[in-house]
C-alpha cells in the first residue's frame, strides 16, 4: 500500500478504509461472534485514524491487521472475564460463528488446535489473511527474519499435525 | 507425512472470503474521521515525547533525591524543577546541575547528536573470530557493515558472544548465565540467559518507515535513525525483549539491536556501537 499518505489527510484514511474494511472485518469475523466482529473492525479504524500521522506507508494493511490483533485481544480479555462472572466456561471457538462441522477440512482443524496459539495464528496470518513474513513482521511487531524463521517452524510442526490428524491423506 | 504443502491445507480451510462479506455502513470513515474524543488528560503530538520525558526525568531526580538522602543531603534540599520547550527537556536537581535532552523538533523523536559510528572505528581485533568469519560469508557484506560495542564488557562482565542465526546476514547475540534471553525454541526464559542482547545485519534492506513502527525513536546528526520498543509492541510484561530497529547512514540494511535487559541496556548498547576496520562495504563494489 505504497500510494496511501501517512499523513493525516482524510482522503489516503479513507481509501486505506475503503481498501482494506472487508479484510479486517473477515480477520476480525474469524475469530469472534460477528457482532464483535464489525465492533472490532470499527474500533480498529477509530485507532487507526487516531495514529494515522505515524502509519508506516507502505505497509498500511499489515499495520491495520497489527492494531485488529490488539483490539480483538482486548475485547477478548473483556469476555474471558464476563465469562468467569457469569461461570460460563464457553471457549473461544466454541464462541465463533464460523461453521466448522463440515469434515473437509476437520483434519486441518484438529492439527491447527494441536498447536500452540503463536503457531496458530502466524499461520493463519499468512494463509488466510495473505501476509508475507515482513508484513506478519510489522503485524506482530518483530524483525521480518524472526518473522520468516517462526513461520518456518510453525509450518514444520503444522506438517507433522496433519501427519497425524490425517494420516498422511492430500 | 502428506507431501503436499501443508499451507495448501490450511488455505483451502479459510472460512471466511472477505469479498463475500458485506461492506461498511455508509459513511462510517467520515463517521470515524468527524468522531475525535479527545481523552481527558491525554497529551498527543510532540507535547507527547517532551512530556515523557519531562517525567521521567522528574521521577530519576526524585530517586536521586532520595537515594541520596532525601532532606538530610544539604545538596538536593531544593526540589527539582523541570522547564520543557520545544527542543529541549532542562531539570533542575539542585543549583548549579541540571539535566539537558534535545528533541528533534519531529514528534516524539529525541535527537542522538553525533551518531557513535562516527567515532574512530574499533581494530579487527577487538572482534571474536566468529564475528569475522560471519560477515566473511554473509550475503549482505557489501552493503552493511560490522557494528560493534566499543566496550563489551562495559554492557555485562559475564556475557559471552556467539553467532546468532540471521540467515543471509550476520549477528552477534550475547548469552549472559541466570539472565532472561530466548531458549532454543523461542520461547522466553527468565534465567537461560541465551541471546540475551546482540546486534545483528540481516540480509533485508531497510527504509525510514521501517523505524516508524516504533513508539520511541532517536535521529542522530548523520542521519541515522533508530526507532524502538518492546518486541511484538508487547505491553504484556510478558518478557520480550527491547528491540531496535537501526538504519545507519551509508548502509543498506536494517540493524537489529536487542536487549533482554532493559531499555537502558539497549541504549548503551546503540550508544557503544562502532564500525569496524575493514568491515566496512567497499564503495568500488
Amino acid at each position: 500500500m505504497g500510494t496511501v499518505s501517512a499523513s493525516r489527510d482524510g482522503t489516503g484514511f479513507q481509501r486505506a478504509f475503503d481498501e482494506h474494511y472487508r479484510d479486517i472485518l473477515a480477520y476480525a469475523t474469524r475469530r469472534s461472534l460477528a457482532a464483535d466482529a464489525e465492533d472490532v473492525a470499527a474500533e480498529t479504524f477509530t485507532i487507526a485514524w487516531r495514529k494515522w500521522a505515524s502509519v508506516p506507508p507502505v505497509a498500511v494493511r499489515p499495520w491495520l491487521f497489527g492494531i485488529a490483533r490488539k483490539v480483538l485481544a482486548n475485547s477478548n480479555r473483556g469476555l474471558r472475564r464476563r465469562d468467569r462472572l457469569s461461570a460460563k466456561m464457553a471457549s473461544l471457538s466454541e464462541r465463533s460463528t464460523i461453521d466448522r462441522s463440515y469434515g473437509e477440512y476437520s483434519d486441518v482443524d484438529q492439527a491447527m488446535a494441536m498447536l500452540r496459539f503463536s503457531d496458530q495464528e502466524i499461520i493463519r496470518l499468512h494463509c488466510w489473511e495473505n501476509l508475507s513474513a515482513s508484513e506478519i513482521a510489522v503485524v506482530l511487531g518483530c524483525t521480518a527474519n524472526a518473522a520468516s524463521i517462526r513461520l518456518h517452524r510453525a509450518k514444520h510442526r503444522l506438517g507433522q499435525a496433519l501427519a497425524t490428524t490425517s494420516g498422511g491423506r492430500s | 507425512m502428506s507431501t503436499d504443502d501443508p499451507f495448501d491445507r490450511v488455505r483451502k480451510s479459510n472460512p471466511i472470503d472477505p469479498d463475500t462479506l458485506p461492506g461498511a455502513p455508509l459513511g462510517m470513515a467520515n463517521s470515524i474521521m468527524a468522531e475525535r474524543k479527545p481523552r481527558r488528560f491525554h497529551i498527543t503530538g510532540p507535547a507527547r515525547g517532551v512530556a515523557s520525558m519531562a517525567f521521567v526525568l522528574l521521577v530519576g531526580a526524585l530517586v536521586t533525591t532520595i537515594m541520596l538522602g532525601g532532606s538530610d543531603n544539604p545538596a538536593v534540599t531544593q526540589d527539582p524543577t523541570t522547564t520543557v520547550d520545544d527542543s529541549t527537556v532542562t531539570t533542575t536537581t539542585k543549583p548549579g546541575s541540571t539535566t539537558t535532552i534535545a528533541t528533534s523538533g519531529e514528534d516524539g523523536v529525541i535527537a542522538g547528536g553525533p551518531a557513535p559510528w562516527s567515532a574512530l572505528p574499533l581494530p579487527q581485533s577487538a572482534l571474536p573470530q566468529h564475528l569475522i568469519e560471519d560477515w566473511a560469508a554473509a550475503d549482505n557484506q557489501t552493503w552493511c557493515a560490522v557494528l560493534y560495542p566499543a566496550d563489551p564488557a562495559a554492557l555485562s562482565a559475564n556475557g559471552t558472544s556467539r553467532s546468532a542465526d540471521f540467515s543471509g546476514g550476520w549477528a552477534v547475540a550475547w548469552d549472559l548465565p541466570g539472565g532472561p534471553g530466548r531458549d532454543t525454541s523461542g520461547a522466553y526464559c527468565a534465567d537461560c540467559g541465551r541471546g540475551a542482547y546482540g546486534v545483528a545485519g540481516p540480509d533485508l534492506t531497510g527504509a525510514t518507515d521501517d523505524v516508524g513502527v516504533w513508539p520511541d525513536r532517536i535521529t542522530w546528526d548523520d542521519g541515522s535513525r533508530a526507532g524502538y520498543g518492546l518486541e511484538g509492541l508487547d505491553q504484556s510484561g510478558s518478557g520480550a525483549p527491547v528491540l531496535s530497529y537501526l538504519l545507519v547512514d551509508g548502509q543498506g540494511c536494517l540493524y537489529n539491536v536487542w536487549s533482554f535487559l532493559g531499555e537502558e541496556h539497549l541504549l548503551t548498547l546503540l550508544d557503544s556501537l562502532r564500525f569496524v576496520e575493514g568491515m566496512q562495504p567497499n564503495p568500488s563494489n
